[in-house]
């Protein structure tokens, strides 16, 4: 990098002459490195989901999941450090029951979101702090209807229909852009969300064995976040393993099917 | 204008919930008595909420006076107990327990325990012991004790049967020769609790009967005691 | 000018000084009158009119006092009601923590009765206690428990329990019940003396109404029924001479 050596990029609270923050582009090349995780705000429900190399046979499951409740109708998917995750997802959960003991009701989704948001932007401004390695895809359900936003290491953060972060990116965000998102309905999602997830980890990390996490907020639920039943994702991984993965042709009949509706 | 009849000029943070305990110590056994009634006024509470508890294999406390104070009382101790016990790879004596729960009660001298414990085991010579205490921590081992509503009711007639007090026929230097066996005592529990629950009010429902010796360990007997 | 204030009936009187002792003044304001509570062949039913007296004013008369807490937990309370709402949201906050842990255990009675029962202890023992009094009940692993716990931090369990008036009206009349049947009332008379003591305590309490809740809770989970009306009979009145009439 022409940057390293100049001194620009030891502190986040110094821009370079380029007007870049370094540490904050570190944090998020090092939020981008583990795993994938995908959002999609379908039709009447959100949903949520992660995928990342399991890295040792001997972990006990679900003992460090990436995907958690923030309060009873909004969840959250990580990637990045899990320990820098585990702080988010504290200060996610305190400004959700503050906000319900001042107003007595559950919070909405983006205001959770700006306060979190608001809390890893000031991360990014103090030579005394690292910003954190993590990015943050929150989804929920409130009286405006269901949310999806995502907030990257710079404390930026956008509301999405379909969104997707870490190593399966760039391939995963083509394929959401041809899935007629306002209309699909949550199962459905779930199926596509699961052959995303794997395409992106066998990509990148071959057959490696996978550590997958998908949650939803839909009508099904009562508008809880909950876990997807894990028949469902099963069922997604046979197809998946079943139509042959190497092709780019995977799950072209279904997306031909989309892009008809579109 | 008052919204209710609850409001005075200051709130009082105590409760007397009434019951009694009873301990007499033997030469190598030592019994203490508890009624299980809960009172607050003229309502029972409830006619089943044990008063005494096991913390050793070795000791009894049992506590009357206000029962959220004891409870919380009896719940340190057992945290202390189980700490001692995980620190020095035994259990607490007798003699340390008592000592220990002086110093916890005189730490709340300012605002006390409403609390009358007794404490009851085998100390290390292999002796009955008990120790009573007042509300701020004051300890001294007897005995035999009676504490609670009944209290004036039971001490001065174990004063008599046991301590043979103001008797011109036994000689104060004798007293000690007249240490009741374990059959006595226990007898004597049970008589006076049926007395205590016939003339006062906040005794009665059931009596609990710790009896402790160094064989043994620790029994306990649960009889009925009159419900009215 | 004087600004105008309106004096609630609790207001304080005087003012704090510096270097005096804190002094909290708690009293009621917006208060609910006797809950009660009895075990049964199934379960636990619970029993509470749904007044809220402001003084002597009937002043909410839709007020639950019996609540759901978790699934298989009920709360009853009479004394203040935003002490009790205050009690509602941290319990709500506890179970709603308990469930980030994602770990398939929730809190059973015994443990919601117990940091009831802390955080009640607490309160008295800084000289600011909540205002009520609680009977909480329900079904863990199979078995049922009751307890009681007031503003003292005083608790009791038993199988029949009642709070304020009840204590003295509807407990002997549940006791009783429970002493014919030997501790093994059905639903039909569990429910028959809860609303005999209902009625009782309409007929005695002032700050009673006749519209009342029923919880139960058994195997199968909480349920609480609607706000109901409670029959009553008051011609006997008439036949009553020497009252000045």
């Amino acid at each position: 990098m022409t940057s390293v050596g100049t001194g620009y990029d030891i502190s986040s609270s110094t821009y370079s002459t380029e007007g870049r923050i370094y540490q904050v582009e570190y944090a998020t090349q090092a939020a981008n490195s583990f795993g994938t995780s995908i959002g999609m705000k379908v039709n009447n429900g959100v949903i949520l989901g992660s995928v990342s190399r399991k890295i040792s046979k001997l972990l006990k499951p679900a003992s460090n999941k990436c995907i958690s409740h923030v309060d009873k109708h909004i969840g959250i998917a990580t990637t990045g450090w899990t320990a820098d995750a585990r702080e988010i997802l504290n200060i996610a959960r305190r400004e959700a029951e503050n906000y319900r003991s001042s107003y007595k009701i559950p919070p909405p989704t983006t205001q959770v979101v700006q306060r979190l948001g608001f809390y890893i932007h000031a991360h990014t401004l103090y030579s005394s702090v690292r910003p954190f390695g993590v990015n943050s895809i929150i989804g929920g359900k409130d009286d405006n209807g269901y949310h999806l936003h995502m907030i990257e290491p710079s404390g930026e953060h956008w509301g999405y229909r379909g969104c997707v972060v870490g190593k399966g990116q760039k391939e995963v965000k083509t394929e959401l852009e041809r899935i007629d998102l306002d209309n699909i309905d949550p199962t459905l999602a779930v199926n596509r969300m699961v052959k995303m997830l794997l395409k992106a980890h066998r990509d990148s990390e071959k057959e490696e064995p996978y550590h997958m996490e998908i949650s939803w907020v839909t009508e099904e639920t009562n508008g809880y976040h909950e876990r997807v039943p894990q028949n469902i994702i099963d069922d997604a991984i046979n197809q998946f393993e079943n139509e042959g993965h190497e092709g780019e042709g995977e799950g072209a009949d279904e997306a031909q099917e989309t892009m008809e509706v579109e | 204008m008052v919204p209710t009849e609850h409001h005075g000029d200051q709130w009082e943070p105590y409760v007397d919930n009434g019951g009694s305990t009873l301990a007499i110590a033997g030469e190598d056994f030592v019994v203490i008595g508890s009624d299980t009634r809960s009172s607050d006024g003229y309502n029972i509470n409830t006619r089943y909420d044990p008063k005494a508890f096991k913390f050793t294999n070795n000791t009894v406390l049992a506590t009357t006076g206000y029962r959220a104070d004891c409870k919380s009382m009896a719940k340190s101790v057992q945290a202390q107990i189980t700490k001692y016990a995980h620190d020095h790879g035994k259990e607490m004596s007798v003699e340390a327990m008592a000592q220990m729960l002086s110093i916890m009660m005189y730490q709340k001298r300012f605002f006390s325990y409403y609390v009358f414990p007794i404490v009851a085991g085998i100390d290390k010579e292999g002796k009955g012991a008990v120790y009573s205490y007042d509300p701020v921590g004051n300890m001294e081992r007897v005995g035999f004790r009676a504490f609670g509503s009944s209290s004036a009711l039971l001490q001065p007639f174990i004063d008599d049967q046991l301590g043979f007090k103001n008797r011109a026929d036994i000689k104060p230097e004798e007293r000690e020769l007249h240490l009741p066996d374990l059959q006595q005592a226990k007898n004597i529990i049970t008589d006076v609790f049926n007395g205590a629950a016939e003339r006062d009010i906040y005794t009665g429902d059931g009596l609990q009967l710790f009896t402790i010796t160094k064989e043994g360990g620790i029994e306990l007997e649960e009889l009925p005691l009159k419900r009215d | 000018m004087d600004p105008i204030t309106y004096k609630l009936p609790h207001t304080p009187q005087g003012i704090q000084k510096p270097g005096e002792p804190v002094k909290h003044i708690s009293s009621p304001a917006v208060t609910g009158s006797s809950v009660l509570g009895i075990k049964y062949k199934d379960g636990l039913m619970f029993a509470a009119d749904c007044l809220g007296s402001y003084g002597s004013m009937l002043k909410f008369k839709n007020q639950h006092r019996l609540h759901a807490i978790g699934k298989s937990t009920v709360l009853a309370f009479s004394g203040d009601v935003s002490d009790f709402q205050y009690m509602q949201e941290t319990l709500d906050e506890l179970m709603n923590s308990e469930r980030n842990w994602e770990d398939d255990q929730s809190l059973g009675t015994k443990s919601i009765y117990s940091y009831i029962h802390a955080i009640m202890y607490q309160r008295r023992s800084k000289v600011d206690p909540l205002w009520n009094s609680y009977v909480v009940g329900g079904i863990e692993k199979g078995k049922p428990f009751m307890g009681y716990v007031d503003l003292y931090g005083t608790t009791y369990e038993a199988d029949s329990l009642a709070t304020g008036f009840g204590k003295h009206l509807a407990q002997p009349l549940m006791r009783k019940a429970l002493e014919d049947k030997e501790g093994d009332l059905t639903e039909e008379e569990a429910r028959d003396v809860l609303l005999r003591s209902l009625r009782v305590l309409f007929y005695r309490d002032t700050r009673s109404l006749n519209l009342y809740q029923i919880a139960k809770v058994t195997g199968e989970g909480v349920t609480i029924s609607d706000p109901t009306h409670l029959d009553s009979e008051w011609e006997f009145g008439r036949n009553i001479r020497g009252y000045g009439f």
